[in-house]
């Protein structure tokens, strides 16, 4: 249990201080997010992760208060690879990832069926209202009606892959 | 990148393979036709049983019908087992975010903790350094926990007053007739036809609250002193049923799955059911990717409020379909909360319409601070998505508390449950055995049907077994002649 709990806040500290890094070397934006349809699904990962990244919140403050926000998040999803949830793919590197595609994770048939990747504006429109994006979704969730609060957490999710 | 197809078979041998991290994530079981230590009846390959649904009442169902050697397979659209109970983690501890309440005077569930070893975990619901009412306005008592105690205790004994001789034998509610005549009372009237104060108003709407799920106006006043007669007409029984004892080494999804496991049904995770049509002497069984399953019955599962979500292509009994568009309503939902300050052993009692129903601490110190849970009947107060209007409610109770981590989960949202535990809405209860009734190949289970502890797991697992029952006598009677 103490692990745990060391571990997360050894992950938080990490998070706060790359971005605190990334702060210092790239222009600080509060851009609303883009449209979903601004990042093509021919798009590779990496462009995607590349061009929405910069658009990101870097504020460590953000990033803090993101990795709180996703405790909600992380009853059913784990952002440690090694530590997976039954019930909700492992969030570690999902910006770029294509949609539906965690190896052996039982996605039901409507997210298995998409060619997208996790852009930024595609996460944003996710945690918004899941099942407006993807009807038949079995993510048990409502959605997050406030954009900041959205951009925190994925701007904390963002800051784990360069952790 | 590749996708795996969620339609190739994870059985044992990938189950291992994948190493025992993923197995521990991934609820998976093996094929009843590898299953050397039974008496698997026929060898044509084909199911005998289908069931939708592998949170507790279909896990048992499953585990009942395969020991008697039918070949099973379990059908669950979400990528977990455990359906309506869900043990999480937050801030690393072990949390229960669907039904989490256990007890020795509910046999079944015990009889299953008993069977794969499992213990009980205690919440410290006893000892309070503070208790709370908060009343309909939205004001704050803060009450001595012997005064609280001594108020609710006895409001709770006079609204139960009648129990003994309205259910002496719970198991069969409807056993004293005179039940039927009571059937349109709510639980409101009820409680206002009582001799009570503010206090103990405030605190036995806001647990009447809990278990409808629902303003206490809509809800069935005898079917919540049904469950007080099957903790043996006693309120400290009662309680310490509903609110003091979890299950402990991985919790109600561990026990659901030691179920499933020891079943060696074929599982499938991931599986939508959407159709179904019965042919008389065959089920088939489409799901949303358009595959079909073929059994020779099917056992449902299913949380009352999702069934119109599934095309019964021969439809439903009428009795059946007035339950299902009618009797139920919970819309509840948990929340656990961890704030900085040591708030120490509370426990607090909202009255309708505040969302936060119940809120009791889980642990306590200095080091860790407070881990409070709160239970809401109507989760559609608040945004439990919103931090700050989590963090509001929390103050009103606890002025000082500095919120810094939140885990809820809504049950209301989930397309799977789309409803908390089951609450009977008043004018309801006696319908309950037209929901439990087989119709042709089709059987039905779910704490819903249940005679006893229908808001419970306990619930689940009576009805399992029952449900089990009915299609193994019908196969029998099927396949001998
Ligand atoms: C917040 C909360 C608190 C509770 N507290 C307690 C408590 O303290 N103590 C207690 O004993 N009980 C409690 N309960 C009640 C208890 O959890 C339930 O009564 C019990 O778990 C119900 O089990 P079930 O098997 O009948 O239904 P479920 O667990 O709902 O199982 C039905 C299954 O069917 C699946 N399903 C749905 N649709 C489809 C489909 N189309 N295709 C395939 N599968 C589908 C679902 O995913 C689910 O797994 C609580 C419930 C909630 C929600």
């Amino acid at each position: 249990m103490l692990a745990r709990s060391k571990r997360l806040a050894k992950v938080s500290v990490c998070a706060v201080i790359v971005a605190f890094l990334q702060n210092a070397c790239s222009r600080e934006t509060d851009n609303a997010i883009t449209s979903i349809n601004s990042t093509s699904d021919t798009n590779t990962a990496a462009e995607i992760s590349n061009e929405d990244r910069k658009d990101l919140p870097s504020d460590p403050h953000i990033i803090e208060r993101g990795r709180r926000l996703f405790s909600s998040c992380g009853v059913c999803h784990s952002v440690n690879t090694s530590l997976p949830s039954s019930a909700g793919p492992h969030l570690q590197g999902v910006l770029g990832r294509t949609v539906g595609s965690v190896q052996g994770f039982p996605y039901t048939s409507v997210l298995m069926q998409q060619n997208g990747v996790w852009s930024v504006a595609r996460l944003d429109q996710f945690i918004k209202n899941p099942r407006e994006i993807y009807p038949g979704t079995s993510m048990a969730f409502g959605g997050i009606a406030d954009e900041s609060d959205r951009r925190a957490i994925i701007a904390y999710l963002a800051s784990l892959d360069t952790d | 990148m590749h996708k795996l197809s969620n339609r190739d078979p994870l059985d044992r041998r990938l189950f291992l393979k994948t190493g025992a991290a993923t197995a521990a994530g991934l609820a998976l079981t093996s094929c009843a036709d590898e299953n050397p230590d039974r008496n698997v009846r026929d060898k044509d390959n084909g199911y005998h049983v289908v069931i939708v649904g592998a949170g507790f009442a279909g896990a048992t169902a499953a585990r009942e019908l395969a020991a008697k050697g039918w070949r099973v397979i379990v059908l669950e659209a979400r990528p977990r087992v455990g359906g309506r109970v869900f043990t999480s983690q937050f801030l690393g501890r072990q949390i229960e975010l669907g039904g989490s309440s256990v007890h020795w005077v509910q046999p079944h569930v015990f009889a299953e903790m008993q069977r794969y070893g499992f213990g009980f975990a205690e919440v410290p619901l006893y000892d309070l350094d503070a208790s709370y009412i908060m009343l309909g306005d939205g004001t704050v008592k803060n009450i001595a926990p012997s005064t609280f105690d001594e108020k609710y205790t006895s409001a709770f004994n006079k609204f139960c007053a009648d129990s003994r001789s309205l259910f002496p034998k719970p198991y069969d509610p409807f056993f004293n007739e005179t039940l039927h005549k009571l059937e349109s009372i709510s639980a409101e009237e009820h409680l206002l036809s009582l001799d009570l104060d503010e206090l103990q108003i405030a605190s036995l709407r806001a647990e009447l609250t809990l278990y409808a799920g629902a303003p206490i106006s809509e809800f069935s006043y005898t079917s919540f002193v049904k469950l007080f007669a099957l903790a043996s007409w006693d309120t400290f029984t009662f309680t310490d049923s509903e609110k003091h004892w979890h299950i402990d080494s991985g919790g109600t999804s561990a026990l659901v799955q030691a179920i499933l496991d020891d079943s060696r049904a074929t599982v499938r995770l991931g599986a939508v059911v959407q159709e179904v049509t019965d042919h008389g002497d065959s089920v088939s069984i489409k799901l949303s990717d358009g595959e079909l399953v073929t059994a020779s019955t099917a056992i449902f599962t299913l949380p009352t409020k999702v069934y119109p979500d599934i095309n019964f292509k021969s439809g439903l009994s009428k009795e059946k379909q007035a339950f299902i568009d009618n009797a139920e309503m919970s819309d509840g939902a948990n929340i656990y909360m961890r704030t900085t300050n040591n708030l120490g052993n509370t426990f607090c009692f909202c009255d309708d319409p505040n969302p936060f129903n119940a809120v009791q601490t889980e642990e306590f110190s200095d080091e860790t601070g407070t881990i409070l849970k709160a239970t809401l009947g109507r989760q559609s107060l608040i945004d439990l998505n919103s931090f700050d209007a989590v963090a509001a409610e929390l103050r009103k109770i606890h002025p000082n508390a500095e919120l810094t981590d939140v885990a809820p989960y809504n049950w209301v949202t989930d397309p799977y449950s789309k409803q908390a535990w089951p609450s009977y809405r008043v004018g309801w209860f006696s319908k309950y055995k037209d929901m439990a009734k087989p119709e042709g190949q089709l059987f039905f289970a779910g704490a819903a049907t249940a005679d006893g502890w229908h808001e419970y797991i306990d619930g689940a697992v009576e009805s399992g077994i029952r449900a089990a029952r009915e299609a193994h006598l019908r196969m029998e009677k099927s396949y001998a002649g």
